[in-house]
């Protein structure tokens, strides 16, 4: 009983790191209609900026996210306007190539700069970890967990009350109404991308210290961001958290009960079953995957 | 982007992003390209260039099977490495376990892959865009997964060997000859039934379905069959590829085989030649694959890696400046050539 | 040659189509009008396929279409148009017509035929070699039409065809129109042109709020005192001649 209770708990907590890791894509999935397939590696450049900033200053990861999440920002405006600005609008297939490509050159780069060796920062408190009721969690897992809560649910209230916020609602259900409105969508583009690449910014701080950072780490992310942000719905963030819960646990039980390796291969069947089933996602727009996104 | 794409042609002003049907036979580009393929094989002997040439037609076969599903019929997939292994493993767990030749060891694993492949289609056949191609990469690492745990079948990460004793009736050959027959040979049959479905009323459906469902659904096709057809097609050719691998190599395991990186390389030769051309796929691996080997061998000595950020840089730039990839540039020069040379007599042929 | 029986469809709480009845004799070009939100679209896309009926029949020859899918009931030998004009981009006029033609001529050599034939009819054989995407909307809606015919049907469905037309383009197409009973085709057509519908239809069939609510020659309809009421609301029915 305990054992699934500590698995489960954990799982959610997981889950919730998941979902920030997630809710870039689905938000720039939900704006701009296109899915960015260097996404795993832009998690893996926050990582990697984080151990550096960490290791060269001596703070912890959590610290480095004052660094890290404008680098991020910056550097998903640079690869806005290099390349996705003019792929936006074409066949979806530009934008997949072209972010393959970019994919491809992120992790050599990094694979060039910093080697294959894997790179990670000490944990917090000398590893010990927390003890809530019978349960024992490590500190970064609570602490990435409550950091992803927060953030997610700031981000939902600021969808429903800001103005921004209700331009990119807006502009994920219509863009062309959208700039009928007024709205200058080609900016939400390029904010919508910048700001959920400097999401992924603060995954990756809140993700260094649970793993280790290497050029191909973004491609075990990567397919699991795209699970959830399936499974909750395109440009949904409580679909994101939510999503992103739920692969938690299935990935929790199923490693444990089951065996590490099928852990994997069980949220690609839940993937393939919401496909099946519900392709708009637990809390997206219906009818969302049968029409495509760029009709 | 329609418009400056259209720019120089002359007579027909196709937006040649993607294919469309060909009158006529092949093009003198086509001729020259394909006379070229085949006077490598005969004429060139040096064993490391033998070996990228066997690379080359079999990686331009296996884009050209990609190239039935993904350029004409627009279903995009990023898991065509599964076919691929389900031809490779097919073949080679036959031959070993039951010493069936890899010839019809080759039939059974097209067979099986077609099942797999419209089976696949028909689970994501609603589905359209980035959902169909994050379906298919789910798909092809599901199967990866299966295949890397499922020991008993197929060896696990220990993979499959098979034994380098030359044997025709295996499929094993001690010089590099016979098996650049055949991959060259894979390669024409595949360009082949390429243009062969590029000239007939079967092509016409695939465009069409590709382009515009409903439009298609009025005039009496079925999209949903010709859909399942076109992939279940297109993973029985690939299979047949993976059968051909196997063979060459004589070494499996499902990391490398059944890999996301595999089936990008699939779509990326069709991305970067032209998608939907029978032209293209061929175009695209005699750039791709000989510059990638060539990198590697270059720059690997010095860094590893930075051969493929080259590799990856290309793609970018390939598909930001020149969407209809290497065969649309072409076919873009020559008729502005053909322009400015005064010829008004190119309306009704198709050039590249 | 096509019947519908009580055929009525709702969305949710809404009957957007309700108790519809009617039939199309052979050779005839029976037009369906009625003001905006009358249900026009919704019935004609019960009869092609594209959606089913949530109650009633549709027959067709002595086929009943009314679970069938667009592809099936084009097989049977009914063509549409489609109101916002859906060509195939990446292909030449000639290609998406030719496309048509080859459901019923395995060659492409003979569906190029057709397709001239078709093209010329319509008067769109200069535009052959153009890219589908590049048209204006009245070219366009001439390729519908052209595409339409090019599967050599038995009935005939047009979609608003007049719609974005300039007025010699409305009388080409008209013409076209009005020669479609020679060659052996039906047509049922759904206009807000009135102009052009009410001089080339044999019969009308008027639409008001998912139900019909007049049929019968333009001449009788233009009278009708209901049809006047709903185009122009009820204080005007007393305009009706008796």
């Amino acid at each position: 009983m305990a054992a699934i209770a500590q698995l489960v708990v954990s799982g959610v907590m997981l889950g919730g790191i998941y979902a920030i890791m997630s809710i870039g894509l689905t938000l720039i999935f939900g704006v701009l209609k296109i899915v960015n397939f260097a996404h795993g590696e832009f998690l893996m450049l926050a990582m990697y900026v984080a151990w550096a900033i960490a290791s060269l200053a001596g703070v912890n990861a959590y610290a480095a996210m004052i660094f890290v999440i404008p680098v991020l920002f910056g550097f998903g405006v640079l690869v806005y306007l290099l390349i996705i600005r003019s792929a936006v609008d074409k066949p979806h297939l530009i934008v997949v190539f072209a972010t393959m490509g970019l994919s491809i050159v992120m992790q050599n780069l990094a694979l060039v700069l910093m080697t294959a060796d894997l790179r990670d920062v000490p944990p917090l408190f000398g590893g010990a970890p927390i003890r809530i009721g019978p349960l024992y969690l490590r500190v970064e897992l609570v602490l990435g967990f409550l950091i992803s809560v927060v953030v997610t649910l700031a981000l939902m209230v600021f969808m429903k009350r800001s103005y921004l916020g209700k331009a990119i609602r807006a502009t994920v259900q219509d863009r062309d109404a959208a700039m009928l409105m007024g709205i200058n969508v080609p900016r939400l583009f390029l904010l919508t991308f910048a700001g959920g690449s400097a999401l992924v910014g603060l995954a990756g701080c809140i993700m260094l210290p649970l793993y280790s950072t290497f050029p191909t780490v973004g491609l075990n992310f990567v397919l699991i961001a795209y699970v959830v942000v399936v499974l909750g719905g395109m440009g949904s963030m409580g679909g994101a958290l939510l999503g992103g819960m739920c692969i938690g646990i299935v990935q929790s039980l199923s490693g444990y009960y089951i065996a590490p390796a099928y852990g994997q291969l069980f949220y690609f069947l839940v993937f393939l079953l919401v496909m099946i089933f519900r392709p708009d996602g637990l809390f997206g727009q219906r009818g969302a995957a049968m029409v495509g996104i760029n009709e | 982007m329609v418009a400056l794409l259209m720019g120089a042609t002359v007579g027909i002003k196709r937006t040649s992003f993607s294919a469309a049907p060909r009158r006529g036979a092949l093009s003198l580009v086509e001729i020259a390209v394909l006379a070229a393929c085949v006077a490598a094989a005969v004429l060139v002997s040096n064993r490391y260039a033998v070996d990228i040439m066997i690379r080359t037609f079999l990686w331009g076969g296996l884009a050209l099977a990609w190239n039935i599903a993904g350029g004409y019929t627009g279903l995009i997939s990023f898991g065509h490495a599964a076919f691929f292994g389900i031809g490779a493993y097919t073949s080679t767990i036959l031959l070993l376990s039951y010493g069936v030749p890899p010839w019809f060891g080759l039939v059974a694993g097209a067979l099986l892959a077609a099942v797999a492949g419209a089976l696949l289609t028909t689970i994501c056949v609603r589905l359209r865009g980035p959902f169909f191609i994050l379906s298919t990469l789910a798909a092809g690492e599901v199967t990866r997964i299966v295949a890397l745990n499922w020991r008993s079948l197929t060896g696990g990460s220990e993979g499959l060997e098979i034994a380098p004793v030359a044997s025709v009736a295996n499929m094993v050959f001690k010089s590099q000859w016979p098996y650049l027959a055949l991959v060259l040979a894979y390669m024409l049959a595949l360009f082949a039934l390429s243009v062969f479905i590029e000239q007939t009323r079967h092509g016409y459906y695939l465009f069409a379905t590709r382009d515009d469902e409903d439009g298609a659904s009025a005039i009496g096709i079925n999209p949903r069959n010709t859909r399942i057809a076109a992939m279940a097609l297109s993973a029985a050719c690939t299979a047949v590829g993976g059968t051909l691998f196997a063979q060459y190599f004589l070494y499996l395991d499902p990391t490398h085989i059944i890999s996301p990186e595999i089936s990008f390389e699939f779509a990326l030769i069709c991305a970067v030649g032209g998608l939907g051309v029978a032209s293209g796929p061929v175009l695209g691996a005699l750039i791709i694959v000989p510059l990638s080997e060539l990198l590697r061998g270059w720059l690997s000595q010095s860094v590893s890696g930075l051969h493929l950020v080259i590799y990856g840089a290309v793609v970018i730039i390939v598909m930001l400046y020149f969407p209809s990839g290497v065969s649309g540039a072409i076919a873009r020069a020559w008729a502005g050539l053909s322009r400015r040379a005064g010829s008004a007599a190119m309306v009704g042929k198709k050039i590249v | 040659m096509l019947r519908l029986d009580a055929v009525g469809r709702r969305f949710g709480a809404l009957w957007a189509v309700r108790d519809v009845s009617f039939s199309v004799r052979p050779a005839e070009i029976v037009g369906i009008i009625g003001p905006n939100g009358a249900g026009k679209s919704t019935l004609f896309n019960l009869i092609a396929g594209a959606i089913s009926p949530s109650i009633g029949d549709i027959r067709f020859l002595d086929h009943a279409i009314t679970k069938a899918k667009p592809y099936q009931v084009a097989r049977l030998g009914v063509a549409r148009t489609f109101q916002i004009p859906k060509p195939f981009k990446q292909l030449t006029v000639r290609e998406n017509v030719m496309l048509s033609a080859l459901r019923r001529h395995r060659t492409p050599r003979r569906a190029d035929c057709i397709a001239a034939q078709t093209m010329e009819l319509i008067g769109i054989r200069q535009l052959a070699d153009a890219s589908a995407a590049s048209l204006t909307v009245g070219q366009l809606k001439k390729l519908e039409v052209a595409r339409a015919l090019a599967t050599e049907p038995s009935l005939l469905l047009l979609d608003e065809v007049m719609a974005g037309l300039t007025p010699p383009e409305i009388k080409e197409m008209m013409a076209a129109i009005a020669s479609l009973p020679e060659r052996g085709i039906t047509v049922l057509w759904v206009e807000h042109v009135m102009m052009a519908i009410m001089a080339v239809a044999h019969r009308l069939v008027v639409m008001h709020q998912g139900r019909v609510i007049a049929q019968g020659p333009p001449a009788e309809i233009a009278q009708d005192p209901a049809v006047i009421g709903a185009y122009l609301g009820e204080k005007y029915v007393h305009a009706a001649r008796p």
